[in-house]
């Protein structure tokens, strides 16, 4: 590929980015390489005062990392983490001069995964998996063989199985015994195998490991039968039909026999489930031909996720096992928010699973080590202001209006003529905004604006001015910018819930644009977080530092981010912190926009979630957390605004929640995209060059991996680069093709 | 790399400012608007990261090595199959011993004996009715579920191991991943044919390795013409006697002589051992190839 100088009479292209989140940020960082030689000069327009979107973070009170929601970054986050090791390593800081000098300072591999479920005695069970690190580490250039073959996959999946079978552990909890000291059973041994040698205990040793003998033998077994099975069914005009339809019976068989023997036992039952899973998987894959079909996993996006398992054997107790659950609540996978609607596309759950399950590197979780927009955007920012990325903080789009399609030449295609922004501030002495405080000696985005570079700082301050608020429409400005005279080309980078909008002309015009808006649903969510004075040790929570779904709704996902508590600013630091999160189901009427009312509500509401999630639910994770049933032990919560020195009392009550952290996601450029069945056909790609100025950004387009997550977002922003200078390479965006 | 299109049209709308000299660009048409799906398609290696990506920090394969076929991945799940059942007899075969203690009432470990690799000699069935034994006054779930363990261990895993063998045997199978990119693909010979020439094509040769004597008969079908031969395992007659699996097909580097190794494990039992000879491509059988082992 020839690259093009620029000369220094040839003035650079100038690219309008709008939103400054993982899929513009990608794009920017993508247009500035240095390899362009300045061919673009890139402006980015941001509501508000921070970057981020979704990824946002800011730092509160005591320093503390208040994010938008619960970010952990996957293993096979392979463009993420390319990028973002490219922008540590130009930024070029040194141990001694940053807390994160090395993107390895900045996040932490995590292998724990969990999953909370219904023992067979309608208690709350968890169990954890540790998953072996994965070669190399997520970015790592992949020089010798490409990830995404069929037979990689299929390898992967046999280690899974392994893993599965000989790897889990099982914790059960007993909320009603827990807080009355009970201590729990004499652990087995790392082989099971229980070292007490009465003969009661040993009969069950026995039992147990026989359990486990069925368990073993009859997946092999399965695993054996069902690729056998979809051999013969794909084979034209077999000659074995009574072979195949006594291998389907048996499969039958043997899923009812260990059905059976599961039952009773929620360790075995937990692996089973997944074993039935997986075999399900590579039943369906051969079925369905998927190996050879050309539109690859995507030929079953039209089914919902457990439909097609369910067509392929899986069995519901593992269609509605903590696994499957756990899928659908870290994706948000619920329409509308309701978690009587849990809706996933089969083709991509497929993908992603493959993806997460099979690819990873390092670690199967990386949890950062500060904010999100600590490890990430304040680098990214710094490393594009070197590179002569300008800014426009508080930039609110209002209208992209397009070209008259009367004026286009025959060959011409439409275009974006103007974009309409309400500038929410100006700043002080007409310079660009200077976002990023110092915390801990780490560049950080603060929870608020700085107030004082803004003109009339106090005021806005003093009339609680929301910029980031779509209800809250006030400005102090409007700006017009114009095509050839501020941008060459845009990149629209909102998030989808946004486009109805800003982009009025195109939906009236583009059958395309309105089938896409109307059918790629987003979900609001809820988060909250806590600092408590006691360790998770002391909580009750006995396993490793973990990410857990499936738990009860409506927070159904954990995670355990004491790690974060060092880069936070306390006098005496918390002992540990935990975020909590899950889909907020929207009202039957979706609220106008002169509704500025709507967010506080919906604050209040997911006030009232937490608290309550408190009191009654978060027990079954940290038995000691409460003093009894429905009573949690408020005074564990660490008030940041109060001295170092004083206890809350005993009698500390839920009031003492507001000095706690939560945020209900409800603005359009706060939803969270899903991939529902039916829907992904119709998502459009930012190669598309409909409208030939202009092309979209986000983890909402058609980017390769159609799902909510800063990988997809990263893709996207990459995609988008490409759609304007053809860098990177298709070739080199990782995962983009892909079965 | 394409430029971006100047518009030679100007617009209504240009004027002032900072770029009222420029016409408008137009982005270049894409290659391509979608992602590569297909599987016969996207297997490629990634080299085009240039020399700002990031220097690997391990090891940089990811999933399987390459030229790994489907085969050694099916081969793989069997090797696991037996791993697991391994697993499992080693820790069945510890409470057993602890059982028999406790039974016994001493740490009298006598009854065992053991062969020359430290191995118990104790067979699955064995094993398990003496535990059965043991315990029979148990009854209820252990009793089950030793039936169940010694019904899926005398039935179910030989079918699946006849199953998997079905499936590396099936034309299928190998037509549908023999020909990836990343397949493993036989060495052609040196004249850089595809395949070997009829008439230069010499019958295989069947190499032994064992301590023990054996006799080797190699049938083929008169009408066999030039062929790769392969050979999967060899059975004997008795189902219940392990195959001989370690049966491999080498190209004579110098003459292109097809030979084919048998390696017959010290502790196999004495038998005759038959397999097909198939031809690699089509899997078409082309004969047989009888091993006899003798005491």
């Amino acid at each position: 590929m020839r690259r093009r100088r620029s000369t220094p009479a040839e003035k650079p292209i100038e690219v309008a980015i709008i939103g400054g989140g993982c899929a513009s940020i990608a794009t920017a960082f993508e247009l500035t390489r240095p390899a362009h030689k300045g061919r673009y000069h890139v402006t980015i327009y941001q509501l508000g005062w921070r970057l981020g979107g979704k990824g946002a973070s800011g730092r509160g009170p005591a320093g503390r990392i208040q994010e938008h929601g619960l970010h952990v970054w996957l293993g096979f986050y392979e463009n993420a983490f390319r990028l973002l090791r490219e922008c540590y390593a130009e930024l070029g800081l040194t141990p001694g001069t940053s807390r994160f000098s090395d993107w390895r300072d900045a996040f932490v591999p995590d292998s724990h995964i969990g999953m909370a479920d219904c023992s067979s005695e309608g208690d709350w069970l968890t169990w954890t998996a540790l998953f072996p690190p994965g070669e190399g580490l997520p970015g790592d250039p992949l020089t010798t063989h490409n990830p995404f073959s069929i037979s990689s996959y299929c390898a992967r999946m046999v280690d899974l199985l392994r893993t599965l079978l000989l790897g889990v552990e099982t914790r059960t909890t007993r909320g009603s015994q827990a807080y009355e000291g009970a201590e729990p059973a004499s652990p087995p041994t790392d082989e099971g195998i229980s070292r007490d040698t009465s003969p009661e205990a040993l009969a069950a040793s026995m039992l147990r490991l026989l359990r486990y003998g069925v368990l073993a033998t009859t997946a092999g077994l399965i695993e054996g039968l069902s690729i056998l099975e979809v051999m013969f069914k794909a084979a034209p005009a077999s000659p074995q039909n009574v072979l195949v339809r006594f291998l389907e019976t048996l499969a039958a068989s043997i899923r009812s026999q260990c059905e059976a023997v599961v039952a009773s036992d929620d360790e075995i039952r937990c692996k089973w489930e997944i074993i039935d899973l997986v075999v399900a998987i590579l039943v369906g894959a051969v079925r369905f031909g998927l190996l050879y079909d050309p539109r690859g996993l995507d030929a079953i996006n039209e089914y919902e996720c457990r439909e097609w398992l369910r067509m392929n054997g899986a069995s519901e107790r593992s269609l509605n096992s903590a696994f499957v659950r756990g899928l659908y609540d870290l994706a948000l996978a619920y329409e509308d928010g309701d978690p009587r609607r849990p809706r996933l596309a089969a083709g991509q759950a497929l993908r992603g699973s493959l993806r997460m399950f099979f690819t990873y590197r390092g670690s199967l979780f990386w949890k950062m080590r500060a904010g999100m927009g600590d490890v990430v955007f304040a680098p990214y920012y710094e490393v594009l202001k070197k590179r002569g990325v300008s800014f426009q903080f508080f930039h609110r789009l209002e209208h992209v209006k397009l070209s008259d399609p009367a004026a286009l030449a025959p060959d011409e295609r439409p275009y974006v003529e103007e974009l309409r922004f309400d500038v929410q501030a100006r700043i002080r002495g007409g310079g660009e905004y200077r976002p990023l405080v110092e915390i801990r000696g780490t560049p950080c985005w603060p929870s608020n604006p700085d107030y004082p570079q803004l003109v009339n700082g106090p005021r806005l301050r003093r009339e609680r001015w929301d910029f980031e608020s779509h209800w809250d429409r006030r400005k102090v400005d409007t700006r017009t910018l114009r095509v050839t005279r501020d941008f060459d080309f845009v990149v629209l980078g909102v998030s989808i819930g946004v486009i109805p909008f800003v982009c009025q002309e195109i939906l009236a015009q583009d059958p395309r644009w309105r089938t896409m808006v109307d059918r790629v649903k987003t979900v609001a969510s809820q988060s909250f977080q806590i600092w408590m004075r006691e360790d998770m040790a002391e909580l009750g929570w006995s396993e490793p530092p973990v990410t857990l779904s499936g738990f009860a709704k409506p927070f159904d996902t954990w995670a355990d981010m004491g790690q974060c508590v060092p880069e936070e600013n306390w006098k005496v630091p918390p002992k540990s912190v935990a975020y909590f999160c899950g889909a907020l189901p929207d009202p039957a009427v979706e609220p106008v926009r002169t509704d500025v009312g709507y967010p506080s509500r919906r604050y209040e509401e997911v006030r009232r979630n937490a608290i309550a999630f408190l009191n009654e639910q978060v027990h079954h994770l940290w038995p000691k957390a409460v003093s009894g049933p429905g009573r949690f032990r408020w005074e564990l919560l660490v008030d940041p605004h109060e001295r170092a020195s004083s206890r809350p009392s005993h009698q500390a009550d839920e009031t003492r929640f507001a000095s706690q952290y939560w945020r209900a996601n409800v603005n359009p450029t706060d939803r969270y995209v899903l991939a529902l069945p039916g829907s992904l056909q119709h998502r459009i790609s930012p190669l598309d060059n409909t409208y030939d100025n202009l092309t979209i950004s986000g983890d909402w387009t058609d980017c390769g991996f159609n799902e909510g997550c800063v990988e997809a977002a990263v893709m996207s922003g990459r995609l988008a680069a490409h759609a304007i200078s053809q860098s990177p390479p298709l070739e080199d965006i990782i995962g983009y093709d892909h079965p | 790399m394409t430029t971006p299109k100047r518009s030679h049209e100007p617009r209504s709308g240009d004027r002032g400012h900072v770029m009222a000299e420029r016409k408008r660009l137009r982005r270049p048409d894409p290659a391509r608007t979608g992602p590569i799906r297909d599987g016969a398609h996207y297997l490629r290696d990634s080299q085009s990261w240039g020399s700002a990506a990031p220097q690997a920090e391990g090891a940089a394969s990811n999933g399987s090595g390459p030229g790994e076929t489907m085969e050694d991945v099916v081969t793989q799940g069997v090797k696991l199959g037996y791993k697991v059942i391994d697993e499992y007899l080693r820790q069945g075969q510890r409470v057993a011993e602890r059982l028999c203690r406790a039974a016994n009432g001493t740490g009298d470990d006598s009854h065992k004996q053991r062969d020359g690799n430290g191995n118990l000699e104790s067979s699955v069935d064995d094993l398990l009715d003496r535990v059965r034994r043991s315990y029979k006054d148990l009854g209820g779930e252990m009793e089950d579920m030793l039936e169940r363990t010694i019904h899926l261990y005398k039935d179910m895993w030989a079918v699946w191991m006849d199953g998997v063998e079905l499936v590396l045997r099936s034309p299928l199978f190998v037509s549908g991943f023999a020909g990836t990119e990343n397949g493993y693909r036989h060495p052609p010979p040196r004249d850089g044919s595809s395949r070997a020439d009829a008439s230069s094509t010499p019958p295989p040769i069947v190499e032994i390795s064992s301590k023990r004597p054996a006799r080797v008969a190699l049938r083929l079908t008169p009408r066999s013409g030039p062929f790769e031969p392969r050979v999967h395992a060899l059975h004997a007659a008795d189902p219940a006697i392990r195959p001989l699996t370690e049966v491999s097909v080498r190209l004579e580097p110098d003459t292109v002589v097809p030979i084919v190794q048998v390696r017959i494990p010290d502790d196999q039992p004495p038998g005759t051992y038959t397999g097909a000879v198939v031809d690699r491509e089509s899997n078409a059988p082309q004969g047989t190839l009888s091993v006899s082992v003798l005491s």
